[in-house]
């Protein structure tokens, strides 16, 4: 798939069919399946594509179209298993198990020479894709925050998601031991838990996970290696 | 005293200019990941850079409404209708086909 924008006109139109396609069955499984397979046959490098399409629908006027799809991220949430999309990641080793053989699978590029990846999920990836060394060139503060803003807002409409995924951000902000995240950005992740479990509008929690409101307010970006 | 003088093909000023062209071929803007890079050329220090942007965020910030009416989204009774039809794990799998045969 091309790495051009789609139209104003396609973005709609497939944001609407997923609407629709999540709503032609009431099983959750089957919805968070929808989600999972979508993230996946993008394929790696079109997560931020997923992302838009979550966002067209954030962005719309239906009510009913953002509590679909929140709902189903509440299941994922509840689930641990957010569809997600893959970043290289500070830390992140490929190192095999030394009690263990070695699958071919683990001699691929991702132990020689390239980094490791880890699938993130949509506020993750945004906060690691702003903040940390990826294979992607950083995300700029402005598209940061416009996104984690029309996400927040759209998680809302789902208790669940609403009350879940600043739990799962909060618990991520305080693992050390993996090395998926920077110590800066786990004080993001940390703050925008805060201040979405606080109840601030969204904006609010964009500033804080920017670090120009809630509890990280140093206002400049800090990176790490 | 060393008797070893100073070879006159190692001049430093012919080796600088040597490798002078092949540096401005590597500072010439080529699109992709060399945008934005300044070539030192008047020419092309008047034409402001371009910043590098990631292809994601471009297509993170990609306009959807333009041309609408509205923010509402109509819904696709037609394949909400078909996908109600099918078991689950086809109806997923058509489901994602849908989406991505809108996406081109």
């Amino acid at each position: 798939m091309s790495l051009e924008p789609p139209s104003p006109r396609a973005l709609r139109e497939a944001a609407d069919r997923l609407v629709s396609a999540l709503a032609a069955h009431a099983d959750p499984e089957y919805r968070l399946a929808v989600l999972k397979r979508l993230a996946r046959r993008l394929g790696e490098d079109q997560y931020p594509l997923f992302l838009r399409l979550l966002g067209v629908v954030a962005e719309s006027d239906d009510a009913r179209a953002q509590q679909l799809l929140a709902e189903t991220f509440g299941v994922a949430l509840r689930r641990m298993d957010l569809p997600g999309g893959p970043l290289s990641s500070w830390g992140a080793t490929g190192l095999p198990d030394p009690g263990a053989p070695v699958a071919a699978s683990a001699l691929s590029g991702h132990f020689f020479g390239a980094a490791p990846r880890r699938m993130l999920g949509p506020i993750e990836y945004l906060v690691v894709w702003h903040l940390q060394r990826t294979q992607r060139t950083a995300l700029s503060d402005a598209g940061f925050r416009a996104s984690l803003e029309r996400l927040v807002a759209m998680f809302d409409r789902s208790p669940e998601a609403r009350a879940l995924y600043p739990q799962k951000l909060a618990a991520d902000a305080q693992n050390e031991l993996e090395g998926a995240y920077t110590r800066a950005t786990r004080e993001r992740l940390a703050a925008i838990a805060a201040a979405w479990a606080a109840g601030e509008p969204p904006a609010r929690v964009a500033e804080a996970g920017a670090g120009t409101g809630g509890t990280a307010g140093h206002g400049w970006v800090l990176r790490e290696l | 005293m060393s008797t070893i003088g100073p070879d006159p093909r190692l001049g430093l000023a012919s080796g600088l200019d040597r490798i002078g062209g092949p540096l401005d071929d590597l500072r010439r803007p080529s699109g992709g990941a060399a945008e934005g890079v300044q070539s030192g050329h008047p020419a092309a220090e008047a034409a402001p850079a371009a910043p590098l942007l990631d292809a994601g965020e471009r297509i993170l910030a990609a306009p959807a409404w333009e041309g609408a009416a509205g923010r509402l989204l109509p819904g696709d009774s037609a394949l909400e209708g078909r996908l109600g039809t099918l078991p689950l794990a086809q109806a997923a799998e058509s489901a994602v086909d849908a989406v991505l045969d809108a996406l081109g």
